[in-house]
């Protein structure tokens, strides 16, 4: 299976929610940058995917049910701009419609629970949290002892 | 919780005999009777639902007790267990921080980056849950056989 924490950053940044080091901004309005599996200090604008396991995966079949965590953070005092960002990552996110990502099929998105607030940070800057669940029916590795469906 | 149970509507027209209206009135009587008694079935899975539920979440209870960060202890005795019956709908909830007390129970659960000493960890609910979501559906369905006694 591909890193599914990359492929939520495709599909965030091709929804335009942020932008990816090294990557082009699709659009120039663009000021939330995303990395994966942590969330660094600088810039306050950040958007970070984590991964906090998942349920059980399926032993004979290939299927996968990950879970991740999405942190945005806004600007100072930027509470208006943050929360139209955590719900642009809900919406862009949430319903995904079965497709092929990065040589896997994701079969869908769902979210537990809907947007936390988490407050504000040392510097003012205020912190969202969003949690889903992936069903992923990964390619066939030459390791595997599952079955593909 | 209501159930009424019909089964297609009968039509009796002025022209049948005596006989055959018999026979209608004995059916319906049947039915009214089956209707009872999944009536009073209904009502004894309402009774035995609280029960039921909790059995099967306090496992998951208490895995996440164990997941659950004490520094102070104030998270750990902010969980709870109940199941609560609003009309129609018996809904149980698990949970910690009711009512935001202690403040930081959500920031405590979401903040994956603050490192916690084993087997306490971030995310104590949710990884509970996770872990456990298959075997809490299997405790439902085995608490309905015993309460019921139907395999």
């Amino acid at each position: 299976m591909s890193d599914y924490s990359v492929g939520i950053k495709d599909i965030l940044y091709a929804a335009d929610i942020g932008n990816y080091a090294g990557s082009a901004p699709v659009s120039p309005a663009t000021v939330f940058e995303i990395h994966i599996s942590r969330l660094p200090a600088e810039p306050n604008t950040a958007i970070a995917i984590l991964e906090t396991g998942g349920k059980e995966p399926n032993p004979k079949w290939l299927v996968d049910y990950p879970s991740i965590q999405i942190i945005v953070r806004g600007a100072p005092n930027g509470y208006a701009a943050g929360k139209q960002k955590a719900t642009d990552v809900k919406d862009a996110l949430l319903g995904f419609t079965s497709a092929d990502v990065n040589g896997d099929r994701w079969t869908c998105i769902n979210m537990l629970g809907d947007i936390n607030n988490l407050g504000y940070d040392s510097n003012n800057c205020p912190m969202w949290s969003l949690n889903f669940s992936l069903v992923i029916c990964p390619a066939a590795s030459s390791l595997t002892n599952r079955q593909p469906l | 919780m209501t159930f009424r149970a019909r089964v297609g509507v009968s039509r009796i027209s002025k022209n049948l005999n005596p006989a055959q209206a018999g026979y209608t009135r004995s059916v319906r009587n049947a039915m009214l009777e089956v209707e009872r008694n999944l009536s009073l079935f209904l009502i004894d899975l309402k009774k035995v639902t609280p029960e039921i539920l909790i059995d099967s979440l306090t496992p998951t209870f208490k895995k996440s007790l164990v997941y659950v960060p004490k520094k102070t202890l104030a998270l750990m005795h902010s969980g709870y267990l109940e199941v609560r019956e609003r009309g129609t709908v018996i809904q149980a909830e698990l949970g910690y921080g009711r009512g935001g007390i202690p403040h930081y129970a959500v920031y405590v659960h979401e903040a994956t980056w603050i490192p916690h000493q084993a087997p306490t960890r971030s995310k104590y609910l949710q990884a509970a849950i996770e872990e456990d979501i298959d075997a809490i559906a299997k405790r439902v369905v085995k608490g309905y056989q015993k309460k019921t006694g139907m395999k």
